[in-house]
C-alpha cells in the first residue's frame, strides 16, 4: 500500500521540500500529490494514476538533487521512493539487490554485514541510491573500485510506452541494452522510474582505512605557496598516482573561501587488499606537503568532507606522518548524516591534467575575494582525486558516462541559510567559474565552460548545474562529444515517446519530437 | 457530414485567430512573425516586439498573446505574455512575459477565463496544456499546473482552447489526437470530464 499525500494533509509542506532548500523557488512550483510507494507494484499503480490524471511525475530516494529537477513540479505528483523496499524477486539468483529508495549508508551496512562487500558510491550516508547510481555513482573507492555503474548488472526500471501504460522492466546487457546503457551514468529523471539496481558481483570492503592530512592557515598564505600547494596535488595525481599501488588512496583538497580561516589536504587509504600494512602510499603523497607550511592532523571524512579530529599538531616526520587508523566500515558509516538542510549551489568539473600556474592563481584570486555585504563562508572548492579504476576506457562504449581519462575531480560548493544572500552567493560562484574557464585552456567558442579536450573532460550529470543551459553545447559538457548524447536521444524516443520524464537538464527529445 | 478532421479544424481556427478586433473603434492587433501590430484604418499605429504571437486574447483592459516557441529562456517552453491596452489610443504598454511549464513547447492557443483571472494554454508541441493564474494589474503569474495528454495512441498536439462564457468549462481541440477534450475548471484547475468524439455519429461520448 502507499501513502498518498495531499495539500492538506500536515505531512505535506514537509515533503515538498527539497533538501536544498532554495526549491520550490515559489509555492506555485509545488506539487499537487506526494505518492509514497513502498513496493515496485505501488510505482507501477502510481505512475499510471499520475499519467492518467495528465499529472507530471518526479521521482524522489533521498531528496538530495541540486537543482529543482524534483520538486519544481506545478500540479503534478512526486513518486517518493524512500521507503521501497528491495526485496528479492524470483530470478534474482546469487544478485546483490539494491533498492531505488536505499540510502547509501544503509546499502553500505546491508551489503558489509550481509555479503562482506560493497560499491564505489558516494560518501554522504542520506543520499538516495535511485538518483546516485543512474549518474555514475562516485565516491571515496573509486579510484580502487570504478564507479558504481561499472558493476552494475541490471535494472528494473518503470517506462510509460505510446499508449500511456506503465510497465516494469528488466533491462540488462541483452534485453534492452540501450536502456540499460543509458541507466549506467545518464543520469536520473530521463526515461523512468528506476526501482532496484542488480549486481552480479561486488567489490570485497576494505578491512581497514588510515586517514591523515595537513590543513592551511589562510591567514599569512602567499599566492606562491597557494600555488605550489595546488601543483603538488595535482601533479600527483597526473603522474604517481596512476600507478595501481595508489589507487586505494582518496584524497581531496579541500579549498574554503579565506573567510572560513583554513583550507587543506587529506586522504583516506588503504592498499588494494583492503588493509593497512604498508603505508609508505599514504606518507609518500603527504611528504609532498612536508614543506608548505602546513599544519598536520587527525581528520576524518565526514560526508565527503574533512573533518579535523582535534587541532593538537601531530608529529610530522618525512616518511612517517600522523595518520589515524579505523575498520573501513567506520569510517564508511560515520553516523554523520549531513545538516537538516540549507541553501546550496554547486558546479563541478573534471581535469585530465595538473592545473596550469594561471588556474591556480586564478582559483586564489577568488578564495580571497570580498563581496560587500555577501558572507562568503561555507563557499568552496573541493578538488578529488580521479582516476584509476575508473579510467578504463572500455567502460567509455559500456556505460553513459564519459569521463574516463580525468585524473581530478572538482567540485564548487556554496552553503547559506539567509535567502537574502542569494544573489551574492551565486554570484561569487558564477564569476570564479566563468573566470576559471575563460583563457588558455579553452577554446574562444566554449569560453566559460570546462568543454571537453586535452585539459578538461566537461562536468558531473549528479552535480547539475542549470547555469550551464545557456550554452547550447551544455550536453556534450554533460555527456561528452562521442556518441553518449545521440544515444540517450535515441533512448529517450523509444522508451519515453511521451516525454513524460522531463526536468531542465533532461535528455531533449530529438528536433520535431515532442 | 463534416468529417472528424474538418470538425476539429473549424473549431481549432475559431481561437487561433491571429488578427482581433480591438475594444477601441478602429483597431486591431495583428500577430506578425516577430511583433503584434496595432493598426487603425489600415495602418499599422503602433509595432510592439513579440517573438511568433500566433494567438491574440483581449480581456478587460488587457491583451493575451501566446508565442509559438520551442525554446525560452533556455528551456525548452513556450511562453505567453500580457499588455496594458490604452482604452482612448488602443495602444499596447508590455506587462509581463512568462514562461510555460517545461516541456510545453509551440503554444498554439491560449484562452483567457470570463473572469480574467486565468489563462489556459494549448501547448501543441509538448502534447499538453498549462494554467497560468492573472493578477489584476494583468501579470501573468507562474504556471499552476500542466495537464499532459498521453494515452491516446498517437502524439497530442492540443491546437485550440476555448472557455465556456460561464467559465465551468475548458473546451480544446487536439490535431495530433484527432479529438475534442472538455474540462472542468474549478478553482484553478483542469480535470477532465470528457473526450471521445464518436466522428462515424458525429457525437461527443
Amino acid at each position: 500500500m502507499f501513502a498518498s499525500i495531499q495539500e492538506q494533509d500536515p505531512r505535506f509542506s514537509t515533503l515538498k521540500r527539497s533538501r536544498n532548500l532554495r526549491w520550490p523557488v515559489s509555492p506555485s512550483d509545488s506539487p499537487h500529490l506526494i505518492e509514497v510507494c513502498e513496493t515496485n507494484e505501488d510505482v507501477v499503480a502510481a505512475l499510471q494514476r499520475a499519467i492518467d490524471a495528465g499529472m507530471r511525475p518526479t521521482v524522489r530516494s533521498g531528496g538530495h538533487c541540486y537543482e529543482d529537477f524534483v520538486v519544481n513540479n506545478p500540479g503534478g505528483a512526486i513518486l517518493d521512493l524512500s521507503l521501497l523496499k528491495a526485496s528479492p524477486l524470483p530470478g534474482d539468483g546469487d544478485r546483490y539487490r539494491i533498492s531505488a529508495g536505499s540510502q547509501l549508508g544503509a546499502a553500505y551496512l546491508e551489503l558489509y554485514k550481509r555479503y562482506g562487500v560493497t560499491m564505489p558510491g558516494g560518501s554522504c550516508y542520506t543520499v538516495g541510491a535511485g538518483g546516485h547510481i543512474c549518474g555514475g555513482g562516485y565516491g571515496v573507492l573509486s579510484r580502487l573500485f570504478g564507479l558504481t555503474v561499472d558493476w552494475l548488472s541490471a535494472v528494473d526500471i518503470v517506462t510509460v510506452d505510446a499508449s500511456g501504460k506503465a510497465q516494469l522492466r528488466r533491462v540488462d546487457k541483452t534485453n534492452d541494452p540501450l536502456l540499460f546503457r543509458a541507466c549506467r551514468g545518464g543520469g536520473g529523471g530521463n526515461f523512468g522510474v528506476i526501482t532496484d539496481y542488480l549486481f552480479d558481483s561486488l567489490p570485497k570492503a576494505p578491512q581497514e582505512v588510515v586517514s591523515g592530512g595537513v590543513s592551511f592557515d589562510w591567514a599569512g598564505m602567499t599566492e606562491a605557496r597557494f600555488v605550489d600547494i595546488l601543483l603538488k596535488f595535482g601533479d600527483y595525481f597526473e603522474t604517481r598516482g596512476k600507478d595501481e599501488d595508489t589507487w586505494g588512496m582518496f584524497a581531496a583538497l579541500g579549498l574554503d573561501h579565506s573567510s572560513g580561516g583554513r583550507f587543506g589536504v587529506s586522504l583516506q587509504f588503504c592498499n588494494p587488499d583492503g588493509t593497512c600494512k604498508d603505508l609508505s602510499v599514504a606518507n609518500e603523497f603527504l611528504d609532498r606537503f612536508q614543506d608548505c607550511g602546513g599544519t598536520p592532523q587527525h581528520s576524518v571524512l565526514r560526508n565527503g568532507r574533512v573533518v579535523a579530529l582535534n587541532t593538537t599538531p601531530a608529529s610530522a616526520c618525512p616518511g612517517e606522518h600522523a595518520l589515524s587508523r579505523q575498520v573501513w566500515l567506520d569510517a564508511t558509516i560515520n553516523g554523520s548524516f549531513g545538516d537538516s538542510g540549507s541553501r546550496a549551489k554547486y558546479k563541478s568539473c573534471y581535469m585530465k591534467e595538473n592545473f596550469s600556474v594561471s588556474e591556480a592563481k586564478c582559483i586564489y584570486k577568488h578564495m580571497k575575494r570580498t563581496i560587500p555585504g555577501v558572507d562568503l563562508r561555507g563557499s568552496l572548492l573541493a578538488v578529488d582525486s580521479y582516476g584509476g579504476a575508473v579510467n578504463k576506457p572500455a567502460l567509455l562504449s559500456e556505460t553513459a558516462r564519459p569521463q574516463r581519462a580525468s585524473v581530478m575531480k572538482l567540485q564548487f560548493q556554496s552553503y547559506w541559510h539567509n535567502p537574502a544572500q542569494d544573489a551574492g552567493r551565486l554570484q561569487w560562484m558564477s564569476d570564479f567559474y566563468t573566470d576559471l574557464y575563460t583563457g588558455e585552456n579553452v577554446p574562444a567558442s566554449y569560453s566559460g565552460t570546462p568543454y571537453p579536450g586535452e585539459h578538461y573532460e566537461g562536468c558531473y550529470i549528479n552535480y547539475p548545474d542549470i547555469d550551464m543551459l545557456k550554452y547550447p553545447f551544455w550536453p556534450q559538457l554533460y555527456y561528452g562529444t562521442g556518441d553518449i548524447y545521440p544515444m540517450l536521444q535515441d533512448v529517450k524516443q523509444q522508451y519515453d515517446p511521451h516525454n513524460i520524464f522531463h526536468h531542465s537538464m533532461s535528455v531533449r527529445p530529438k528536433q520535431g519530437q515532442a | 457530414m463534416t468529417s472528424r478532421r474538418g470538425f476539429l479544424q473549424v473549431l481549432g481556427s475559431l481561437s487561433a485567430v491571429t488578427v482581433l478586433r480591438g475594444a477601441t473603434a478602429g483597431v486591431e492587433y495583428v500577430g506578425a512573425e516577430d511583433a503584434i501590430d496595432v493598426r487603425a484604418r489600415g495602418r499599422v499605429i503602433q509595432r510592439v516586439a513579440s517573438e511568433r504571437p500566433v494567438s491574440l486574447s483581449l480581456s478587460g483592459h488587457f491583451l493575451f498573446a501566446v508565442n509559438e516557441i520551442a525554446e525560452f529562456q533556455g528551456l525548452p517552453s513556450g511562453s505567453v505574455e500580457s499588455f496594458a491596452v490604452d482604452a482612448a489610443t488602443g495602444f499596447l504598454t508590455r506587462v509581463s512575459r512568462r514562461a510555460l511549464s517545461l516541456s510545453a513547447t509551440m503554444p498554439k492557443s491560449l484562452a483567457v477565463s470570463p473572469n480574467g483571472r486565468h489563462l489556459v494554454v494549448a501547448a501543441y508541441g509538448g502534447g499538453s496544456y498549462n494554467v497560468l493564474p492573472v493578477a489584476a494589474n494583468g501579470e501573468i503569474g507562474r504556471v499552476t499546473q500542466a495537464v499532459k495528454e498521453i494515452g491516446c495512441g498517437r502524439a497530442a498536439h492540443p491546437n485550440s482552447v476555448v472557455f465556456h462564457p460561464l467559465g465551468r468549462f475548458v473546451i480544446a481541440t487536439d490535431s495530433g489526437a484527432e479529438r475534442v477534450s472538455v474540462f472542468r475548471f474549478s478553482e484553478g484547475r483542469m480535470t477532465r470530464v470528457s473526450y471521445q468524439f464518436d466522428s462515424e455519429r458525429g457525437l461527443l461520448t
